[in-house]
């Protein structure tokens, strides 16, 4: 992570009636950097964004952008973000130029000139009316309204939901190609974890309201192994590991085990007498999110 | 936030621009009926009426369909979504619509006010004050009607129930309690007074309203902005099948309720009651008398007034005339009928007269007695001008035809005849005549008139054009205007009986001048005068008196007839009208006195009327409409 922190979430925590959407989130992103956030559907994300956005309120918990609290400055910390949401509800009956226009207004730092390359870029005709879109051009229209106020942080929530593999990957691409043109800090929001590993620098994973993990992709590859067979009856755990999941699978029994510290794998894999493997990312995120309880 | 907010108002005007000028052009239509309308109305007292027809119907309609576009959309659409997600408030998306909305009904309701009191300042004495009173009635109505619209657009489809509901509710009290809503805070500023009242404001009511509106713009942000808008969000789905099936169920069951517990279907139709009545059901008449001396006049009334309305039902090919029921007045005059108003048109018409005494003209009740029942069989359009002479006309004809005018009838003519050239004007606008030559000599007129085109091209000429133009299910509304522009009576009077208007005038003279009719009565002549002198300070004396070229008959009186009168020439009833009679021998040459009735600043009506035997009933000598002078 950079030295900056270019938004920090503390203690997140909401509630919509009976049902406790966050419990308490960390996050922290910083200056640059291309964060995925992932969980499951349900999992909290959208919630996450809206109030990243000043759109809903939180029950407790601190948001900072920029440095600062957002609360009570949510209008002038919304001018300094682009924001792609899940579903985008234009009005149909404007054109994408008429719509910037509309857009425009409310950015003081609005760029036209960035706006029409992005669409010229992306093949996103202006003057057509938005109503005539399909769904992939109206996500790269989406984006192009994002960037037009050259924001110093995008924000996308679950962006690529419904569209076809081949403009998922175009629009990935750009993104990424985005932030490292541009140095602007991305925060995506997703529940593909190959969007993740295509595009991000750093990840958090979000499960039932609260942050699972948060770090580099890599350092969470390194920090999850798989057994595969029949364990000692009477294995003890050292110290720094952590079981994730106990499961049989066509006959055999597979657990998966957790350490901040990889070293700590090493003591592990002498007890065990065998050697553990490394898994797949969409593996290890399967593992942390999957509600049932371990045997080990 | 001023850009912020700029922006959004543009984009909704660009938005709804066209739908705006399309509503605008309709408005515009509206307005020209409206003012058609009032301009032509019969029961038009000012043009401003059009102002407030269109504030009680339009308006709400505007407020419905612009709550649909500027909220509904917004909402059912989720566009709402992406709003809240630019860099402004959500507060400041709700206040733009609020204003938009507010701005262009408010705008409308001034526009409308400006344009008919334009017009009205044409042809009435339009004050500033007056248009103001209007205008603060009318913005507050607006406010008020926008507030309730803003609200339930934020209601989504749940607003459907809402406005069922309310019917239901309206309804309800309407019929079921003594509750009038026309009396009630908002309904108050815009009930019947709205284009009449030139001085005092509503206070009560205006603060009234302007509560209402306050609680429903509250209520309307509190759905807007609760739970992040989460409220007015679920509200703005689609309704379910399940849930518009519940409704519909709710909402005819609560008519089916309402339609059992209505206490009028209990109520039963009026009726004379007691032993001295006498009853014609076939006719639908019934007489009521006081003693067993007055029932063979009563049987003899109720015969000849059963056969003259299954006769004129039958030439006309109408379906039942109302009921109609006779009572005997002995107090009244024997030339005097009054109708008396009953609640239901269903319940028919009730009449007073003298009928027992031996100076009771009964050939012109029996004509009042027709007239009236095809009054309430055409819901009182057939009483408007320029229809009121074919009813009046074809109701005297039908009990004289197969003889002479009767004696006092053809006197009543006479007296006009003599003052007055025939002509298809002094029928066609009926209530100036009537005001200036009485009621009674009015009627006599239009009888004379329907039996001379009678003779000229025959009863079934005549029939056609009085079924036309006393049809029993006429145009209502803007069709009424439109048909009356269409089709006038005279274009119909040619249409049917064959005879142009100027043949029919010289028809009409010839058959005058043929029975000797305006010089074949000695009645008295003379020139009524009334003139108003100052005394000291405010004090007011009215003089009248009569000077006669050919003097009354030993014994007749001279009358003043007067009643204060509004700012508007409508039709003076003969309820509201005072009477001062003196023996016309003794009048004071210098004039009687009325001291201190009226005051600087009122308008009064003033009539002059002399006994006369030959008629019947006194003959209107002088009438008219007056400001009283002198600072108020």
């Amino acid at each position: 992570m950079s030295e900056t922190a270019l938004l920090s979430v503390r203690g997140l925590a909401k509630r919509y009636g009976r049902v406790r959407a966050l419990r308490g989130l960390d996050l922290t992103v910083g200056a640059g950097e291309v964060y995925g956030f992932l969980g499951r559907n349900g999992a909290g994300k959208s919630t996450t964004i809206r109030i990243l956005m000043g759109i809903t309120k939180p029950d407790a918990g601190e948001v900072r952008l920029f440095g600062e609290p957002t609360k009570g400055a949510h209008v002038r910390v919304r001018q300094r973000i682009g924001y792609v949401a899940q579903e985008q509800t234009f009005y149909d009956w404007m054109t994408a130029k008429r719509l910037a226009r509309f857009v425009s207004r409310f950015y003081p730092t609005w760029d036209q000139s960035t706006f029409e390359r992005l669409c010229a870029a992306q093949a996103v005709p202006l003057d057509r009316k938005v109503g005539t879109f399909s769904g992939g051009m109206r996500v790269k229209l989406a984006l192009a309204l994002a960037l037009g106020p050259r924001p110093p942080l995008l924000i996308l929530d679950e962006p690529t939901a419904g569209l076809d593999p081949v403009a998922r990957r175009e629009f990935l691409e750009r993104v990424r190609e985005d932030a490292e043109r541009t140095g602007r800090t991305t925060f995506f929001s997703t529940h593909l974890i190959d969007e993740v590993e295509l595009v991000a620098d750093r990840v958090g994973i979000v499960d039932d309201g609260r942050t699972r993990y948060e770090g580099t992709v890599d350092a969470l590859a390194a920090r999850v192994r798989l057994f595969a067979g029949e364990p000692p009856p009477d294995l003890a755990l050292p110290e720094g590991v952590r079981p994730v999941s106990d499961r049989t699978f066509r006959g055999r029994r597979r657990l998966v085990f957790e350490a901040p510290d990889p070293t700590a794998f090493a003591a592990l894999e002498a007890r065990l007498g065998a050697p553990l493997s490394r898994l797949p990312l969409e593996e290890i995120f399967i593992e942390m999110v999957r509600r049932e309880p371990t045997g080990v | 936030m001023p850009r912020r907010v700029g922006a959004l108002a543009l984009k909704e005007l660009t938005h709804h621009g066209l739908v705006l000028l399309a509503v605008g052009a309709f408005l515009a239509f509206v307005w020209a009926m409206l003012l058609l309308g009032a301009a032509i109305g019969p029961r038009t007292i000012t043009v401003l009426e059009a102002h407030a027809d269109f504030v009680r119907i339009f308006l709400p309609l505007l407020g419905l369909a612009l709550g649909r576009r500027l909220v509904v959309r917004e909402y059912h659409g989720r566009t709402q979504r992406f709003l809240e997600a630019l860099p402004v408030h959500r507060l400041e998306i709700l206040v733009t619509k609020y204003g938009i909305g507010l701005a262009l009904l408010g705008g409308v309701t001034f526009a409308s006010l400006a344009v008919v009191g334009a017009v009205a300042a044409l042809k009435e004495p339009v004050t500033g004050r007056w248009l103001l009173v209007i205008l603060w009635r009318s913005e507050v109505f607006a406010l008020a009607l926008w507030s309730f619209f803003f609200a339930m657009g934020l209601l989504g489809r749940w607003r459907f129930p809402l406005y069922l509901g309310l019917f239901v509710l309206v309804v309800t009290l309407d019929r079921s309690t003594d509750v009038e809503l026309a009396r009630v805070g908002p309904f108050a500023l815009v009930n019947e007074t709205l284009p009449l009242e030139r001085h005092d404001l509503p206070f009560h009511d205006l603060g009234v309203t302007l509560g209402l509106a306050a609680g429903l713009t509250a209520g309307a942000a509190a759905l807007a902005l609760v739970n992040e808008g989460s409220v007015a969000e679920a509200a703005a789905k689609t309704m379910s099948r399940r849930e518009k099936a519940a409704v519909g169920v709710v909402f005819v069951a609560a008519l089916i309720a309402l339609d059992v517990a209505d206490p009028r279907r209990t109520e039963a139709p009026f009726a004379l009651e007691g032993e001295h009545v006498v009853r014609r059901p076939d006719a639908r008449l019934a007489v009521l008398h006081h003693a067993p001396r007055h029932a063979p006049a009563a049987a003899a009334l109720a015969d000849v007034l059963a056969e003259d309305r299954r006769g004129l039902r039958d030439a006309l090919g109408f379906g039942p005339l109302p009921p109609v029921h006779v009572v005997l007045r002995e107090t009244l005059e024997p030339h005097v009928f009054e109708r008396v108003a009953l609640d239901d048109a269903e319940d028919g018409v009730l009449v007073r007269a003298r009928f027992t005494d031996p100076a009771f003209d009964r050939e012109a009740f029996r004509a009042f007695v027709l007239a009236e029942a095809l009054d309430v069989a055409t819901d009182g359009r057939a009483s408007f001008e320029p229809h009121a002479w074919v009813r009046s006309g074809t109701a005297g004809w039908w009990v004289t035809r197969g003889g002479a005018l009767p004696p006092a009838m053809a006197a009543q003519a006479a007296s006009v005849a003599r003052r007055r050239t025939p002509s298809w004007d002094t029928l066609a606008r009926w209530q100036r005549t009537e005001e200036r030559f009485g009621r009674e000599a009015t009627r006599a007129w239009s009888t004379a008139a329907a039996r001379a085109a009678v003779e000229a091209v025959g009863e079934e000429r005549w029939l056609a054009f009085a079924r036309d133009v006393l049809e029993e299910d006429p145009p209502v509304g803007a069709l009424a205007v439109i048909d009356a522009r269409r089709r006038p009576v005279d274009a119909r009077f040619e249409e049917a009986t064959g005879l142009d208007v100027p043949a029919f005038e010289r028809t009409w003279r010839d058959a005058l001048r043929r029975r000797g009719i305006p010089g074949a009565y000695r009645l008295p002549r003379g020139e009524g005068f009334v003139r108003v002198e100052a005394e000291e300070g405010d004090l007011r004396v009215v003089r009248w008196g009569v000077r006669f070229a050919r003097p009354p008959d030993d014994g007749a009186l001279c009358a003043l007839v007067h009643a204060a009168v509004g700012p508007f020439d409508r039709p003076i009833d003969p309820d509201e009208t005072r009477r001062v009679e003196v023996p016309c021998a003794e009048l004071d040459p210098a004039g009687e006195r009325l001291v201190g009735r009226y005051g600087p600043g009122d308008r009064a009506f003033f009539a002059i009327e002399v006994g006369a035997d030959a008629t019947g009933a006194p003959i209107r000598l002088f009438s008219e409409r007056r400001t009283i002078g002198g600072p108020r």
